[in-house]
This record gives structure tokens, sequence and C-alpha cells, in this order.
């Protein structure tokens, strides 16, 4: 009897004290953007070799404020509206409406305010996240049928903004209320049950001076084509998440925010953190075969990256130019929506489209775009339009 | 025998607390629900007035007694969705007829969007806060509110929803399907 109490006692007392230390493999790649060869222009016919255009059908049940995620599963584009329409909307890849997926509501299957989307390709299942409940509701896409609701356990106080689904889990982002040193970026929730499973990136692992202070991304969670990313906006490290996670690369340069900027980041007005010259926000990532593009910020502007895999070669460009569109060198190229396998889906903003009017009316874009004539007679009502560019073979 | 008698008597006073508990949470919504009526009658007069001046039923084209729900873009996005799920689970025995729901926000394409799939499940009207009266707190908050009004633009009944106390409004729309049936008889 004393024995098992002393056994008891011992595993009462290492399962308290045992502090499992965060570790990661070496990244697979560092990415030295100072030593970046900058080129003059890249144009996107180096990298695609053809371009197609999706007028989204515009109806009173299909209404589109803003794209603030698309995925693309099989032969659906999905599309979330957080702000106005506060609504999930399943196109084909013509442009059609097909369904809209869930309602606005505070009932079983219903959403207040749903703020990310991820996909279960496998199962043909999709994830809407509803930041006011902090709950997940699954459904199935093609039939549109409501299938379960996933309480969070928040136990840590945490909130989540930012889900994306591998494998059976389902990582998501964490936003605490207070700092501490127990603080996280990312778990790992059971796809079934919301229980946890993991923690990643705590504050003791992240930390270069600053605890866990950071911004909440646009998109924590991005996919390139090859493998879903994660990266908050001011990781320096960009990590996989297949088959585990990982560390994918890291970038360095004598740009990336210091300790001391930190510190002027926490003292001063957050929304002036633009205004420092330093390096944030790595967003866009694309993969294709050997190659990795990504942006990120240099005090407002952004800057891309493209990086050789095999070579270990780095260059950026001063310029982008969208030749299937445009005859200039614009700077409003359409909006980058989705990394696919075998292509990129972007996108012009309803209320972006009287810009494309104007330059088609001025004769300034390309002979390779496409339904010009359909594009000048749409009015102000209408629905975004999606351009999908597809990869050719990349030499660059 | 002296333990047994103290330990039974712990436990009959255990018994009776616990009873006292249980009735006394039984009539805390009755409790809440007086107040409410009190609150009722401190509803400002001037409310009601402009609230009659507005000939609601008139400005809607109906003669019949219908119940309202009024909120601005002030309202906080939780507290909107208690009310609306609240009001949709009385939607059927008040008839969807009999509800109309009053939003009073900017008219754009983004507010046409945001009705067209918040309030899928209403009739609605997006009319400007001239037309029908908000009234303010002392903050200067709009107050989002329900309201009976009679088939002579009369408010009969009115609601303020608080957030978090669902059963209060879950109450009044009890009361507004019993006033709506007796209207009919």
């Amino acid at each position: 009897m004393r024995n098992l109490l002393l056994i008891f006692i011992c595993i009462i007392f290492f399962s308290c004290s045992t502090k499992q230390n965060e570790t990661h493999n070496t990244p697979s790649y560092i990415i030295d953007i100072d030593k970046a060869v900058v080129e003059e222009q890249l144009l996107y016919s180096t990298v695609f070799h053809k371009m197609k255009t999706i007028i989204l059908e515009t109806s009173e049940q299909c209404l589109i404020s803003m794209i603030d995620k698309m995925e693309v599963y099989n032969d659906y584009i999905i599309i979330l509206d957080t702000r106005a329409a506060k609504s999930v909307f399943v196109f084909d890849k013509e442009g059609k409406f097909i369904k809209k997926i869930g309602t606005v509501g505070a009932g079983p299957g219903e959403f207040i305010y749903p703020v990310d989307i991820t996909i279960d390709s496998k199962r043909g299942e999709i994830y809407i996240l509803d930041f006011s409940s902090q709950k997940i509701l699954r459904y199935h896409i093609s039939t549109g049928a409501y299938l379960s609701t996933i309480n969070i356990h928040r136990a840590d106080g945490n909130s989540i903004t930012k889900i994306c689904y591998v494998n059976d889990i389902l990582y998501t982002d964490a936003a605490f209320p207070n700092q501490s040193s127990t603080n996280y970026l990312m778990q790992a929730l059971n796809a079934s049950s919301g229980e946890k499973k993991n923690v990643y990136f705590t504050t003791e692992y992240t930390n270069k001076g600053w605890y866990d202070m950071y911004e909440i991304n646009s998109k924590a969670f991005h996919h390139t084509g090859k493998r879903s990313l994660f990266n908050q906006y001011f990781m320096d490290t960009v990590v996989s998440l297949m088959p585990q996670v990982d560390p994918f690369f890291i970038i360095q340069s004598n740009k990336l925010p210091t300790q001391k900027d930190m510190e002027k980041f926490a003292s001063s007005d957050f929304s002036n953190r633009h205004k420092i010259d330093k390096i944030t926000d790595l967003n866009k990532f694309i993969e294709y075969k050997d190659f990795i593009f990504f942006e990120y910020r240099l005090g407002f502007p952004f800057k891309n990256i493209i990086y050789n895999k095999k070579t270990g070669e780095t260059f950026q460009y001063k310029y982008i130019t969208n030749d299937f569109l445009f005859n200039i060198r614009d700077y409003t190229i359409p909006i980058f929506g989705y990394a696919a396998s075998e292509g990129l889906y972007t996108f012009y903003e309803a209320g972006g489209i009287d810009r494309l009017i104007f330059f088609i009316e001025e004769g300034w874009c390309s002979d390779k775009l496409d339904r010009k004539e359909e594009i000048l007679n749409l009015d102000e009502d209408t629905n975004p339009i999606i351009f999908y560019f597809e990869y050719k073979d990349l030499n660059i | 025998m002296k333990t047994r008698i103290i330990n039974i008597s712990i436990f009959l006073l255990v018994v009776i607390l616990t009873v006292i508990f249980v009735i006394f949470n039984k009539i805390k919504p009755e409790n809440d629900y007086l107040s409410y009526e009190h609150e009722i009658q401190e509803i400002p007069e001037v409310f009601i007035k402009e609230l009659r001046l507005n000939q609601i039923n008139e400005t809607l084209g109906v003669n019949k007694p219908i119940l309202v729900y009024r909120y601005t873009t002030d309202v906080c996005n939780s507290c909107l969705h208690e009310d609306l799920y609240e009001l949709s689970k009385w939607l059927d025995h008040l008839g969807k007829q009999n509800v109309m729901v009053l939003p009073a926000y900017p008219h754009n394409r983004d507010t046409r969007i945001r009705l067209h799939n918040e309030l899928a499940k209403f009739n609605y009207k997006n009319i400007s806060s001239d037309s029908v009266v908000i009234p303010f707190d002392k903050d200067g908050n709009s107050k989002r509110y329900f309201a009976l009004i009679s088939e002579n633009g009369e408010p009969e009944l009115i609601f303020f929803p608080e957030s978090g106390k669902t059963e209060l409004t879950d109450f009044f729309l009890k009361r507004v399907q019993k006033k709506i049936k007796n209207n009919k008889d």
C-alpha cells in the first residue's frame, strides 16, 4: 500500500514538473533576402501559359461584398465573405453560382461571424469558424448538409481567428488577452472533438525578446499549391504543417525587426507599425517545381522574393507585370486568391471592376484578356471577377 | 443515538436548504419579469409618443397588429443574433406576416448584401431613423427594441432586450403571441 502511494506521488510529481521543451527540426531552407539578385521585371507569361476569366454570377442570392478567403476544391470555387454577406458561397469554375453553405443565425448549424474556412478534401467537407461563438461548424461541400459543431476547448482563455485542416487535425492560431510566457501562436485540435492535441511556438520558443507580441496576420495559414504553411506577422520562420509541424524556411536579413524595434512597437501606436522600415508580414506563398515565391512587407510596400530550392539562388523583381491582363506596367495586378497545384487564382473586387473597365476602354488591356465585351457590360452591382493563371514549365 | 439524531438533523437541514434554493431559482424569472414590467412603466413617455406619431403600420402599409424589431448599426453582433434567434423561434407561432424587422442601416450595396443574408428568415425593411424613432441611452447609444403596434398605430407592448437575458425576450414574445391571438379572437 505504501509503495503504491509512493508510485502515485511520483507520477503526480513528474507529470507536474516535467517541462517539455519545444523542439523542431532545422528549416529546410535559409533565404537571405539581402543577397537576393535584383532583376527589373517578371512577366506573368514567364510563369503561366494561359489565363481564364471567370465572371462570378451575380444574383440576389449570391451577392458578394468582399472575398475574404478563397478555396478551390474539385470543380468548386468556394468564397468566404466575412463582413457583409457573412456567408460561404460555392461557384463552379465557370462562375455559375451553385449554393450557399450554412446560414447566418444563432441556431444549430448557423453561424454569426464566419471568419475562416478550411477544406478536408479527402472527405469533401468544409469547416467554418464562427468567431462569435468560437465554434467550428462542419458541412458537406457537395450537398451543403450541416454535419456537426466542434466546440473549441478554451481553457487557456485564447480565441481563434484562423483554421487549417491537415490530415484529421485542425490547426488554429491563438490570440491571448494578456501577455504570458505560456502563450503560444498555434495549436492542433482533434478535428472531430475539438480537443487540444498540441501547442506550438510558445513564447519561450519563439521569443526573440518581444514576449508574445505579434499581430494576427490577415492570413496565418497559407496554401502554396504543394503544402500548408503557418506564419504570423513578426515571424521570420515559415512553418510547414505537412508531413509534420516543422520550419520550412527561415529568412535572414539585416532588416528583420530587432528587440529594440519590438520595444518601440510595444510602446507606440501599433497601427504605425508600417512606418518602421522592417521586414514583416510574409504572405502570398506559391510553390511550383523548384521555386518558392512569397511577398513581404518592408515598412509599408510589399516586396517579392523568388527562391530556387535546387540552386539556393534568391531573386527579387522590381516589377511584376501581368501581361495577360495589361499592355502597361500596372501596379494593381489582381488580388492573390488561391495557389492551386496547377495554377493561381486571383481576383478583382467588385469595387475595382470599374477601374478594369476604364483600362479596357483606354486600350491598356492585353489582347490575351478574354471576355472583354462582357466585362465592359458589367455594372456596379456585379460580383468580383476571378482570373485564373495556369502554370507552364517554369524556367526563370 | 445522539450522533444519529445529529446526522438526521443535518440531513434534513440540507434537504430543506436545497428545496428553498430550487424554489428561489424557479421564481427568479418571475421576479425578473416583474422588474421588466417595472421597466415598462419607466419607458419615457416621449418615446411612446414618438412611436405613436410614427404610425409604423402606415409606414409599412399594413392595417393589422404588427410586431416590429428595430435596431441600428450600433447593436453588437452577438446581441443582434441573440434577439433574431429568439424571434426566429417564435416566428411560426407569431406568423411571419405579423413580424417586421426594421434595421436602420445606410443604403448601399453592402447593406443590401448583409440584410439579404442576415434576415433571410424574416420580412424586413431598411428604414432610416427619421421614419421610425430609435431611443438612445444615457451614453448616446441607440437602444434596440421590440414593439407590438396595434392596427391603429398604437404601441401596445414595448420591450428593450438585454444581452444574455434571452429568457426575458422569450417571455415577451410569448406575451406578444397571446396578444395577437386575443386580437384575432
